[in-house]
């Protein structure tokens, strides 16, 4: 009873928020809190979706790079060259970023020694590579003509506002059924020991290899909104490194493995940076750097789980 | 069509351009095979001491080589206490990837921070010279990296084989716990094997720094080939890495003149896939 309750109010509270987010554009909010917004979304949305695989199953991707720069690309060059409507641009994107995760996931989930190591290694491998050639074909950028043309009757930056807003509650929905769901659970065991997981009949690889591909769409469309969003694609601004890097600190900040947490996270840091902006670029990623650093020393666990086990501290004193 | 000579020419190439890439694996395959540590920060750190080396050329005015005399006991030190670190918070190699990949952001910018990103390039004198063999063109340069790098490999097989710290170390990167059983004292042993780890990636840079423009964000454009190398050679086998160094630089050469050049950093990639599928623990040479 109590976790039906639970339930209604998570959704009513998602959907209130929701309503209210999508409404603040129109209310009358400075453009500069529009696009501060919007990357708050997409940073919710890499975050979770960097979640879905590497936080329920443990196996570290260092791969959003590769993901959101190769889906910022496809968008970009399925715009320029092959001039298709911006709209489809977004699922072939998606396709493209679940086509590299699926060919990734089909030669590394099958490994049976170091599989978490080499796992988390070729993704760093993928980032590299993929950016070497994208930067050897397309170094200049591409500049996107078709977005202005399309949607006429609604507002341009609204419009992007609406994807990502969209995009970063559909994840979080994702996550959030995942989590309660049986192939959560399945994530979960795979997590806690692949070797007892296989032996009570899960079968791991199907299990990791969708976790994986959904986790890798979803930072693809989210690299074409980016894409349609900023309108020319560079691949120093795609491909930064940035993109890998803090999904995974917004999520271990925030607390791995609940699908709160990376949204925790990336709230708090995306304020942060919002906070310390106007310094210079290299040094807000020292900044980042040494933080990850001692974010991985002083609280593996994250915020969400610091206030939970505090929260269950009081709960348990109270009733003594 | 490809004439003979073009690919005895990228044969040649390859080879040499593949025993740089041996060269930048050698820290990488001892700290992951050893001591259970993939460390990303290697990348940068070598790209650090190219630029000790272009500072001893430029403001020094005196050969690159002499750079290594600063840089490999400073990195031999960094080495130590990066391990210290590690020990200390009992590191394990998940964490390890993520702890030295944000060290690696760190270090990174540091140096744009000091250096700017501005391509530099070490003037080199005799060392960039070339010279033919029928009309197959030979960088001498390149040809002496290459030798130092087979000195190197013989001279850590040497230690491996025939002295009680090679033993010993053997002995800890084939099982750990019996090792210290057996007497071998590990935390001393991973002080030492992380120093020289870091040495290697102080000559790693030097040669970066004698061959490559670079600029501080150079040290990433090597991640995706030393590691299929690493993985090619085999956890902890430093022959193996050289050996998987050179069959990557010779496909790399293939590709560039069968295939466009452009595409050529997908070699390293679809090798390091299709050895994961054929064979996942490497090609092992100990």
């Amino acid at each position: 009873m109590t976790y039906l309750w639970q339930k209604i109010t998570m959704v009513m509270a998602l959907s209130a928020s929701f309503a209210i987010l999508f409404a603040l554009p129109y209310l009358g909010i400075s453009a500069f809190m529009v696009s501060f917004l919007l990357s708050v979304f997409i940073w919710v949305t890499l975050a979770v979706s960097w979640n879905i695989l590497s936080g329920y199953t443990g196996y570290f991707s260092f791969g959003h790079t590769a993901f959101f720069g190769s889906g910022a690309f496809a968008s970009a060059v399925a715009d320029f060259y092959f001039s298709i409507d911006y709209l489809l641009t977004i699922p072939i994107a998606g396709v493209v970023t679940t086509g590299m995760a699926a060919g990734l996931g089909l030669v590394t989930f099958r490994l049976r020694r170091l599989r978490g190591q080499l796992f988390a290694l070729t993704t760093v491998v993928l980032t590299s590579v993929s950016s070497i050639v994208v930067i050897n074909n397309w170094g200049s950028g591409i500049v996107m003509y078709s977005v202005k043309a399309f949607w006429p009757f609604l507002n341009i930056p609204h419009v992007f506002y609406t994807l990502a807003l969209l995009l970063c509650f559909a994840s979080i929905g994702i996550s959030m059924a995942i989590y309660r769901s049986r192939l959560g659970l399945n994530l979960f065991a795979i997590r806690d020991d692949e070797e007892a997981a296989e032996a009570i009949g899960i079968n791991t690889f199907n299990n990791k290899m969708l976790a994986f591909c959904i986790s890798s769409l979803l930072v693809g469309i989210a690299g074409a909104i980016f894409a349609g969003w900023i309108k020319y694609v560079w691949p120093e601004t795609v491909f930064s490194i940035n993109y890998s890097l803090f999904p995974i600190l917004m999520s271990i900040m925030g607390g791995v493995g609940t699908w709160v947490g990376p949204i925790i996270g990336a709230a708090i840091l995306t304020t942060i940076f919002q906070i310390v902006a106007g310094g210079e670029a290299v040094l807000n990623n020292i900044i980042l750097g040494s933080l990850l650093v001692a974010v991985m020393i002083f609280l593996p666990h994250g915020v969400y789980n610091l206030v939970l086990s505090g929260y269950r501290r009081i709960r348990r004193s109270a009733r003594l | 069509m490809v004439s003979v000579t073009g690919v005895i020419q990228s044969l040649l190439t390859g080879t040499l351009v593949g025993g740089f890439y041996g060269l930048f694996a050698l820290g990488l395959t001892m700290s992951w095979g050893v001591l259970d540590i993939i460390n990303m920060s290697y990348f940068p750190f070598a790209v650090l001491s190219a630029y000790v080396a272009y500072v001893t050329v430029t403001s020094l005015g005196l050969d690159p080589f002499i750079s290594l005399i600063f840089s490999i006991p400073s990195f031999f030190i960094m080495g130590i206490l990066m391990q210290l670190f590690f020990n200390k918070f009992k590191i394990d190699i998940f964490r390890s990837l993520i702890i030295s990949f944000a060290l690696f952001v760190v270090v990174e910018n540091t140096l744009t921070y000091v250096w700017t990103a501005d391509v530099r390039r070490a003037p080199v004198g005799f060392l960039g010279s070339s010279f033919f063999i029928d009309s197959i063109y030979v960088p001498v340069g390149e040809l002496i990296a290459f030798l130092i790098g087979v000195m190197i490999v013989l001279a850590n097989v040497a230690i491996l084989k025939k002295t009680r710290l090679g033993l010993a170390l053997r002995a800890v990167a084939e099982n750990r716990e019996a090792a210290s059983m057996w007497g071998v004292n590990y935390s001393r042993m991973a002080l030492m094997v992380s120093g020289l780890s870091m040495s290697y990636v102080a000559i790693a840079g030097l040669f970066l720094a004698i061959f490559f423009p670079f600029t501080p964000s150079h040290g990433s454009l090597f991640i995706g080939r030393v590691f299929a190398v690493t993985i090619l050679g085999g956890l902890g086998s430093v022959t193996g890495a050289f050996i998987a160094g050179i069959i990557l630089g010779v496909a790399e050469a293939m590709a560039a003149i069968l295939l466009a050049p452009s595409w050529s950093p997908l070699v390293a990639f679809l090798l390091l896939l299709i050895i994961l599928v054929v064979k996942p623990s490497g090609l092992t040479w100990r």
